[in-house]
């Protein structure tokens, strides 16, 4: 019984040595081919501003940038080379399919990104050019407070597959600045006891936000030559021309908001359409001696809802 | 003559060359450069006793080639003045260079703070260099209104996900930025964390995570990384991972994204690097233990076989 036990398992040993010896050892040649086919790409990982709430900057641009990743199977070149991607930062109220403007929607299809070889990954950021009077969305004084902005990414690769991603919202800060067509007034020599009478000095004050803005005055030190000094009143402005005093207003120490003066919001840069001047002109009592009187006046804004 | 003519000729030239030179001196700027402030008002409105509140005031300019000094003006109820205060203080000069400087503002509410509405303003002033007889310069001023009540006021954002690159062997990590802009402390209550192979076909994982939760003081910002550990090994490559946060059985942020696991060192300090070793290398020491425990037993075992055959 143990003999045929051992011998069973010699045979079967033996036929498994034989199989895999010349098994192994035949050559099969097997043609192999493969069509790679074609992967949509994927974008992912969109981020607006870092994540932060956008801060604009007035009478400019602000360089706000949009990151994301696009990895496509085929090799990111499929897209960042042979294809493209579309980035969108928008007011949520208008979508991703908006037409661009400076108010609520830009759109760019240039983008930088790290992309090389035979990477399927790559991590791209646009950059755009926000305008300081783009739609502000946070505060009662918006129109938009119920929205946001958002950042869309588009992928498409060489044959024309594409996929999509949005960022968070985020908010985009109200914006109150105001831009003077000057850096100061002269009113030039005045004899002592006269005044400027119908000759007014003007200065443009430009809204250079997001927002609308009305402008306060005050007269942060008044005119002085050393020891001597010209009352802060004797400086009165107006928003129409006027031959002294008229119906011009008289400066003061304290903050005084000027009588109907409102700026609206800019949609464009066309700023001789956002700006209002305030005309100026000054009396030199009788006794005051001779001398160059210089003070400062402060111009401030003040949001408007 | 002609020498005269010569040095008449000369002194003409000397005098329009130096003209020339001073002129960009004498001449003051034509414009102010725009100047402003975002957001142009601090309304907080869910002040309860006790609260703090922090806001961030942006100044901001277009032209910043020169240092700006600022004077801060505070025209308050005397019954607020004490809450508010100024990181920077009520002078400080914003540098040359910088075009929006942030103005951290602290509001901090009594205890025994009344009831009710509080209302001012503060003015920021620039102070530009004197020019011509009347020199002007810029202001804002940001109007303030505080409510102080009794409410509970709840607004959670989450601001920013972020799925990070990892090292081999370590837990996927997810990056968030948590706004808390109501006045009672917040925080996510659980989250849940897919992992993914490259082409997010196969799932290998899920994390579930209902503890650990790091809480966001009422109105403020907290940023921070949270580790979601799964059974399985991240070796060097591509994965997809999905993250939802959850309040109750609310989802309030996801992200679903690819992420990198590059190899061991790619990211760590020495330090972090040791530590991850020592992870990664506690099962070798596992099963080491283990083969010298099953040794010993084996060497207890033959001592006794022999002595039993001796005896």
């Amino acid at each position: 019984m143990v003999l045929l036990i051992v011998g069973s398992i010699f045979l079967i040993s033996a036929f498994a040595i034989v199989q895999t010896v010349f098994g192994a050892s035949s050559t099969v040649n097997v043609s192999s081919s493969v069509t790679v086919g074609n992967a949509a790409p994927t974008v992912s990982n969109v981020v607006l501003n870092g994540g932060s709430t956008i801060v604009l900057t007035p009478n400019a641009t602000t360089a706000i940038t949009v990151s994301f990743r696009i990895n496509d199977p085929n090799g990111c070149e499929d897209v960042i080379v042979n294809g493209n991607t579309t980035s969108t930062v928008f007011r949520s109220g208008v979508g991703s399919a908006c037409s661009a403007s400076n108010l609520s929607c830009y759109i760019i299809s240039t983008t930088t990104s790290n992309c090389s070889g035979n990477a399927s990954t790559t991590d791209a950021t646009t950059t755009f050019g926000i305008y300081y009077f783009a739609d502000s969305t946070n505060g009662a004084s918006s129109s938009y407070d119920a929205q946001d902005w958002v950042a869309h990414v588009a992928a498409r690769d060489a044959t024309g597959a594409t996929s999509s991603a949005t960022s968070t919202h985020r908010e985009l800060n109200v914006l109150t600045a105001i831009e003077l067509s000057t850096t100061s007034i002269s009113y030039g020599s005045i004899s002592a006891g006269s005044d400027t009478g119908s000759t007014n000095q003007s200065v443009t004050s430009t809204n250079a936000g997001n927002s609308s803005t009305t402008l306060r005055l005050h007269a942060s030190s008044t005119l002085a030559s050393g020891a001597n000094s010209i009352a802060t009143s004797s400086q009165r402005y107006s928003t129409s021309s006027f031959t002294y005093a008229g119906t011009s207003t008289a400066l003061t120490d304290t903050v005084t908001t000027v009588s109907g003066f409102l700026i609206t919001s800019p949609t464009s840069t066309a700023s001789s359409s956002y700006s209002r001047a305030t005309l100026w002109g000054l009396a030199v009592p009788g006794g005051t001696p001779t001398g160059t009187y210089t003070g400062s006046t402060i111009f401030t804004a003040l949001w408007q809802q | 003559m002609v020498g005269s003519f010569l040095s008449g000729y000369r002194q003409i030239f000397v005098t329009l060359f130096f003209t020339l030179l001073v002129l960009p001196l004498v001449i003051p700027k034509t414009s102010w450069a725009a100047f402003g402030a975002s957001p142009p008002f601090l309304n907080a409105s869910h002040l309860v006793k006790g609260a703090k509140y922090e806001q961030i005031i942006y100044l901001v300019r277009d032209n910043a080639e020169e240092d700006l000094p600022i004077k801060v003006n505070l025209s308050l109820p005397d019954t607020i003045k004490s809450w508010i205060t100024m990181e920077q203080g009520t002078e400080f000069i914003i540098p040359k260079g910088v075009r929006q400087f942030p103005v951290k503002i602290l509001i901090q509410v009594p205890q025994n703070a009344g009831l009710g509405v509080y209302s001012g303003s503060m003015t920021f002033g620039s102070q530009p260099k004197e020019a011509g007889q009347v020199t002007i310069s810029l202001g804002i001023e940001i109007p303030i209104n505080l409510t102080v009540g009794t409410d509970i006021y709840r607004e959670v954002k989450v601001g920013l996900i972020k799925l990070l690159d990892i090292e081999e062997g370590w837990s996927p990590r997810v990056y968030v930025k948590l706004e808390n802009g109501g006045n009672v402390l917040e925080k996510f209550d659980s989250a849940t964390y897919e992992l993914f192979d490259a082409f997010k076909d196969k799932r290998y994982a899920i994390s579930q995570k209902r503890e650990g939760f790091p809480e966001v003081a009422p109105f403020s910002t907290e940023e921070f990384t949270i580790d979601f550990p799964v059974d399985f090994h991240l070796g060097v490559g591509q994965y997809w991972g999905s993250v939802t946060f959850y309040q109750g059985d609310t989802p309030v942020g996801g992200q679903t994204t690819l992420f990198n696991v590059l190899k061991r060192g790619s990211l760590s300090n020495p330090a972090g690097q040791f530590l991850s070793f020592l992870k990664i290398e506690t099962y070798g020491l596992y099963y080491l233990l283990g083969l010298l425990t099953l040794a010993g037993f084996g060497f207890i075992w033959k001592k006794r076989s022999k002595k039993n055959r001796g005896s």
